[in-house]
């Protein structure tokens, strides 16, 4: 087990003299052998059943929650949930055994879309289910079409509150109705993706990625320690790869100097990358301080294992050819964060009308796209916008895109690219 | 244990860099072997050999010997005055006496001598699992962070402190009431396995949820835990 994750730092670890901006990047991958022992899986649906639903969406979501229940290996468990301005527990937890798939099979059947959208009381449902089970890897999946009802927002943001660290949750809006932002806000909180469904007959192969990956989580309840050296301020703590969650907000104080990130479930050969700030106060030229030690440490029965650490330094220098020096890795992931942050402001900018803004921070977003190698955000760029000059970041705002297209490079945006490991 | 000294004074918990300001720690621990061949005189300050403090540290592990003139280690029971004779155990309870007593005498202690071998091999993660909480249990402590200790000597002792008694247990389960002052003992054998027993102890011991027969050697494996008392839980981890 100790072999099971492994943690590297990258980063210039020397600072000219007067300053004490420490950056690093922390990758962490979970080996072969993260199987402690065979665990126990519970699955979620919960499933957006207002009118707004009605015809071809509900259909298709029907099908695709008919086909992921038969898709079930007999040894998880599952439950469902249909929401409307109520939650409907569909069906309750149930081993996935051949007569609970037809009993469940047989409700799915029964779903009719009616009513309005109060997401709050169907994360309450969930909530009281995954509460059985939790020792098991615990996946919901939230599927919906339509923005939260406006009288939902505060109960919304206690649902989640109570939710936390009780199940993660994958969300996935269908159609082009719904709200990225409040989508995105509900699979942070729950340590899940958040991703875009364009029209009904892509539900199936969307829920069966999901189904796949969750099945795939053999450590739940990790998280992130960091420990740093008193007088030090932790002035972020991000998620980089795959995708950019700002963790830094999410922290919770076990004791002075120490505090846990949570971080989730963790599968077989899952690699994740950490950019850590960190400001301790300055020292002499030829000081070497730890400005952090960070570690993963998971819960089982309530006993905490460490898995894998690794110390983040401090040394000061005058000499400015060392302490000038960007680490690869940070430059790198410094500009990915820069790319999503220009995508969203850019295609904010598009929605208000302000063209000049918007073909500057979308051409910047292109330029960074291409120099980084991030191929998947350079091609839905592409649907926004046309390039002119990649290298030099000149753009051509298009005049008709399509609301998909826009959204999927919003809900996307946050998808970074890897670098090769060489420093 | 605190036996590594920071540069800038503190006492670090870590050997590489302070763990209270981070500076790099130059020096080599406290409990390294040259200080194991000091003399042992009764009184702290005198000894003085270190540069660093006047803190003399306990040889069998590392300790700083905080209370001037104290007889035994407050950590793990290393008498202060006599040296490797009493052994890294304290004497067995009267009731006991017979089993772990002949461990002690005929086994590693006369070859373990001041510098007691370090067994890297088990660790052990002692938590307070409220699941464990039973009808006629008291509320458990919440306050309980889960520690983990790196077993270092041949025999360890799992019990609950008593001043009084001066008994004074490598595993310390001061938080539950149910566990007796010596409760148990955890050995590493000449092949590195690590075995369990129960030395009479009031309310038993399980080993993964069975009841084991007290004053038995039962092998213990990497993953196994041990509950005792109302609510104590130890997880053993072979660490290689």
């Amino acid at each position: 087990m100790s072999d099971a994750f492994k943690a590297e730092v990258f980063q210039n670890e020397f600072l000219p003299a007067g300053t004490g901006e420490v950056h690093a990047i922390m990758t962490v991958s979970a080996g072969e052998d993260v199987t402690a022992a065979p665990r126990e899986r519970l699955f979620g649906i919960l499933c957006d059943s207002s009118g707004s639903m009605d015809g071809g969406k509900i259909v298709a979501a029907k099908a695709a929650m008919a086909k992921l229940v038969t898709m079930l290996p007999v040894d998880t468990h599952f439950f469902l949930v249909t929401g409307s301005d109520e939650a409907r527990l569909v069906c309750p937890v149930a081993r996935a055994t051949p007569e609970n798939k037809q009993r469940a099979l047989a409700a799915i059947h029964e779903i009719r879309a009616a009513g309005g959208t109060k997401i709050s009381n169907w994360l309450h449902s969930a909530w009281q289910q995954f509460r059985s089970m939790p020792n098991a890897v615990r996946q919901a999946l939230l599927l919906t079409d339509g923005q939260n009802d406006v009288t939902d927002e505060s109960p919304l943001q206690e649902a989640l509150h109570h939710c936390e660290g009780v199940f993660q949750c994958d969300c996935r809006g269908v159609g082009t109705d719904w709200k990225v932002a409040q989508l995105r806000t509900i699979a942070t909180k729950l340590l899940g993706t958040t991703d875009i469904i364009p029209t009904p007959a892509q539900i199936e192969a969307d829920f069966q990625g999901i189904l796949q990956k969750a099945l795939g989580k053999t450590v739940v309840d990790v998280a992130l320690r960091l420990w740093t050296p008193l007088g030090a301020k932790v002035k972020f703590c991000k998620e980089v790869s795959p995708e950019i969650v700002d963790l830094t907000g999410r922290s919770r104080e076990l004791k002075p100097q120490l505090r846990e990130y949570p971080t989730g479930a963790w599968g077989k050969d899952e690699s994740r990358d950490f950019h850590f700030c960190i400001e301790v106060p300055s020292g002499a030229v030829g000081d070497e301080v730890l400005a952090g030690r960070a570690s993963l440490v998971y819960t089982m029965q309530g006993v905490e294992t460490k898995v894998a650490e690794a110390r983040i330094l401090a040394v000061w220098t005058d000499d400015d050819g060392k302490s000038t020096k960007i680490n690869r890795m940070v430059a790198h992931y410094t500009g990915q964060t820069e790319l999503a942050q220009s995508i969203q402001e850019g295609l904010d900018a598009r929605a208000r009308g302000d063209d000049d803004k918007a073909t500057a921070l979308l051409g910047k977003a292109v330029q960074i796209a291409a120099s980084s190698g991030n191929d998947a955000t350079a091609k839905l760029l592409r649907q926004v916008v046309d390039v002119v000059d990649a290298d030099k970041g000149t753009v051509r705002l298009k005049q008709s895109v399509s609301k998909e297209d826009s959204m999927a490079l919003e809900t996307r945006s946050t998808k970074t690219a890897r670098i090769s490991k060489t420093n | 244990m605190d036996a590594y000294n920071c540069p800038k004074g503190h006492n670090s918990q870590d050997s590489d860099y302070c763990s209270e300001c981070g500076a790099k720690i130059q020096a080599a621990p406290a409990s390294s072997a040259a200080e194991d061949a000091g003399p042992f005189s009764g009184s702290s300050g005198s000894s003085g050999s270190s540069s660093r403090s006047a803190v003399e540290h306990c040889p069998s592990c590392g300790a700083p010997r905080d209370t001037p003139g104290i007889a035994f280690c407050e950590i793990c029971g290393w008498d202060f005055a006599n040296g490797p004779a009493t052994g890294a155990v304290p004497a067995a309870p009267p009731e006991t006496e017979a089993a772990p007593a002949s461990e002690a005498d005929s086994g590693p202690d006369s070859t373990v001598g001041l510098a007691p071998p370090q067994f890297p091999g088990w660790s052990v993660t002692v938590s307070v699992d409220a699941l464990l909480t039973g009808s006629g249990s008291p509320q458990p402590p919440s306050d309980v962070v889960p520690q983990t200790l790196a077993l270092a000597k041949p025999v360890t002792l799992i019990g609950r402190r008593s001043d009084v008694r001066a008994i004074y247990p490598e595993i310390p389960l001061q938080f539950d009431d149910a566990v007796s002052h010596r409760h148990a003992l955890l050995q590493i054998d000449a092949n590195g396995g690590l075995l369990l027993r129960d030395i009479g102890a009031a309310n038993g011991t399980r080993l993964n949820g069975r009841e084991i027969e007290p004053m038995v050697d039962h092998p213990v494996h990497d993953g196994d835990q041990i509950t005792l008392g109302y609510w104590s839980r130890i997880a053993v981890k072979a660490v290689s």
